[in-house]
């Protein structure tokens, strides 16, 4: 399954659908997506049952492919609530997973969790067989980077200093305020990366929300992380930048994590989905293994159908009121019911 | 009908699509002509270290008897053990005394204060990010204040840095946890607790100093509310220049630590940033420095609050340049600041609190009205 969506993944740019196939129907097209197969190893298998049931942690320090992001159990409860139960999960590298649920399901404390910002109570999480908890701050601010939703800075600056704060966990600890002298070529590769190398002189104030964004997401890459961590990303972007961030981070290659509201833009974009509600995970698999009209129902409350996209076959999620099946209103005035 | 992006779709997903891409050569002309590149930058902190020292030395020469310049010179060489660059200028011993005893120390002091007050400013402003922080509105002068007033009128018996320090972290705390909600402190609500804390300490100020009840009440209290220089001497100069030095030294070291708070906690967190323990280790520094200054100074307003804004226009926003700059321009501000207030209304003085009041709140009111779009409440 991982398989196909790799190949999709991979030839969504040069292609127009050749390696399109139905949801459900893996197939190997390209010896590209064999050489992934590889590297993701024997988790692969671990995609295919909707709640995962994930490698022992052991395993992630012995086996030489144990790259990728390992969750084991993760637990948290602030205050006697828990906000996270026994979250396990196996996201190979160079995969981007959708992080999915209602307000308050968990997905941001989990990415605090993984970002090693925030310690979980129970469990852990394994970066590249290395348990995040573990790792020295400035050590893990190395490898892995966290972007905020809506962050705004307490001055006016430009694109450059917001970029080169990218830089801050590789600068030595003492006097590292005076060195650096490498960093602007990082931070504009960085910001060649995510297109925006003309934003370099730009004042931050004056640039669109998509280009924000895309800022925000040099700064991360100026990190130079293994993995990239994205809390709701596309919040407050209208529809041609939400697309147009969405692409750019799948085509960084990078292992992701990205919390979503907008279940068509995971189901678009994403190679996996983790499904929480209430701290637990629901579903853990691709899109259309996870996007399923009864699942949504449960975690959502909504109706759905779910349909091939006319062009990529990828699922596509349209959503019912709740008047609609039930008993049309006003809305669908043609379908009169006694 | 939900519209559904594809991963193929021409255009849709293309990097910096047209509406992305809005009149960027008008942004990059203004972008250029503001952005300060490292040899500008070098340009100004020189031109700002020359300014103090010349400015320094003027200040100097002026007040009630005349000085020249090569009097200065001729005093402060033959005091540092340089009698060889003396020069042949003949010093009277009067006038040496003046330089030496009254003046020298004086512009000293004004300069290490001003340095340390605008470095606390600059700090408080990051680690907060409010950027209305100072040691003078988040009530940190007026409990050094207190605590200095303390140990003078009272003689409770403690070294007088000592009970500024104290009277500034009791008031730093005081405001902090006032301030707070539900675990977050907005710039708003600090600002609104560092009022009340400022008008406690200065009304315990107050209480004190008449309570004593001895001579010119009222001029020592203005002195100590609103800053004052006139009591300078060496001792002075030697409490704010270790304080400024020490302190000082250690804040520059870790400056770059400061730019990771830009965009918020958790953001610096994941930079790789100690949040708390960092944060509370420049408040505590700043205590310490807003402490020996008071102590020597009484508590000056508006000098850490308007000179990084200031000077953030010269040098961008990075500490690391912001720093050393505010430093030396806070320097030569309240050295101006003060020779202004002891001359213009000669031979009467001025507290050094009124002028750079005078200064600050026009400057304070043009930033309120200039960041009215941030988000300050």
């Amino acid at each position: 399954m991982s398989v196909e969506r790799g190949a999709a993944a991979r030839s969504r740019d040069d292609t127009s659908g050749l390696f399109r196939s139905p949801p459900g129907a893996p197939t190997v097209t390209s010896p590209d997506a064999v050489e992934r197969d590889d590297t993701s190893g024997p988790f692969g298998s671990a995609q295919g049952a909707p709640t995962a049931t994930s490698a022992a942690p052991g395993d992630a320090g012995t086996a030489t492919a144990a790259s990728g992001v390992v969750l084991d159990g993760v637990s948290l409860s602030i205050e006697g609530t828990n906000i996270l139960q026994g979250i396990s999960a196996t996201l190979p590298p160079g995969t981007v997973t959708g992080l999915l649920g209602p307000n308050g399901a968990g997905k941001s404390s989990l990415l605090r969790i993984i970002a090693g910002i925030e310690r979980a109570d129970a469990g852990t999480v394994a970066l590249d067989g290395a348990v995040v908890g573990q790792l020295r701050r400035r050590e893990a601010a190395r490898r892995i980077a966290l972007l905020e939703q809506n962050v705004a800075p307490s001055v006016d600056l430009s694109v450059r200093d917001v970029v080169l704060l990218g830089r801050i966990p590789h600068r030595s600890r003492l006097l590292g305020s005076f060195g650096g002298d490498d960093d602007l070529a990082v931070a504009v590769e960085a910001l060649a990366m995510v297109g925006a190398g003309d934003l370099l002189d730009r004042r931050w104030h004056t640039l669109s929300g998509g280009q924000q964004q895309r800022v925000q997401i040099a700064r991360a890459l100026a990190q130079r992380p293994s993995l990239l961590l994205l809390d709701e990303p596309t919040n407050h972007l209208d529809v041609s930048a939400q697309l147009s961030l969405l692409h750019q981070v799948r085509g960084l290659g990078l292992t992701s994590v990205l919390a979503l509201h907008d279940l068509n833009l995971a189901a678009a974009y994403c190679d996996r989905i983790v499904l929480l509600q209430e701290g637990r995970l629901v579903a853990f698999g691709t899109p259309a293994e996870v996007l399923r009209p009864e699942t949504i129902r449960a975690v959502y409350g909504v109706d759905c159908d779910i349909m091939p996209h006319p062009r990529t076959g990828l699922p596509v999620i349209v959503f019912s009121g709740p008047d609609e099946h039930a008993a049309p209103g006003p809305a669908a005035p043609t379908e009169g019911n006694p | 009908m939900t519209v559904t992006p594809s991963r193929q779709g021409p255009g849709t997903a293309a990097p910096g699509g047209p509406a992305e891409n809005g009149a960027p050569g008008t942004y990059t002309a203004s972008a250029r002509a503001r952005r300060s590149g490292p040899g500008r930058y070098l340009v100004w902190l020189v031109a700002a270290v020359v300014a103090l020292v010349l400015g320094s030395a003027v200040a100097v020469t002026i007040g009630p008897a005349d000085v020249s310049l090569a009097q200065v010179w001729a005093s402060v060489a033959g005091h540092l053990g340089l009698p060889g660059l003396a020069g042949d200028t003949p010093v009277p011993p009067l006038t040496d005394a003046i330089v030496w005893q009254l003046r020298m120390p004086r512009v000293l002091t004004s300069a290490t204060v001003g340095a340390g007050l605008a470095l606390s400013g600059a700090v408080m402003q990051s680690v907060t990010r409010n950027p209305l922080a100072d040691p003078y509105l988040l009530g940190l002068s007026s409990g050094a204040s207190l605590g200095a007033v303390c140990v003078v009128i009272l003689g409770i018996g403690f070294a007088l840095p000592a009970a500024a320090f104290a009277g500034a972290l009791i008031a730093l705390f005081a405001t902090l946890n006032i301030a707070r909600v539900g675990g977050s402190i907005t710039p708003g609500r600090a600002v609104l607790a560092g009022l009340a804390i400022a008008q406690l300490g200065s009304a315990g100020t107050s209480f004190i100093i008449f309570w004593a009840a001895k001579g010119d009440s009222y001029r020592e209290i203005l002195n100590w509310l609103l800053g004052s220089l006139a009591g300078s001497s060496w001792s002075s100069v030697l409490i704010s220049s270790v304080a400024l030095v020490v302190v000082g030294t250690g804040i520059l070291l870790a400056a770059s630590r400061l730019d990771a708070f830009t965009f918020g906690d958790t953001n610096a967190a994941s930079l790789g940033i100690n949040v708390n323990a960092t944060r509370w280790g420049f408040l505590v520094a700043v205590a310490l420095l807003t402490g020996a200054m008071v102590a020597v100074s009484g508590a000056i307003g508006f000098v850490g609050l308007i000179l990084p804004h200031l000077v953030r226009g010269l040098s961008g926003p990075g500490h690391r340049r912001l720093l050393p700059l505010v430093a030396v321009v806070g320097a030569l501000f309240l050295v101006l600041a003060d020779t202004l207030a002891r001359t213009v209304f000669d031979p009467r003085e001025l507290p050094v609190g009124i002028i750079t009041a005078f200064i600050g709140v026009p400057v304070f009111i043009l930033l309120i009205k200039r960041k009215r779009s941030a988000a300050w409440a």
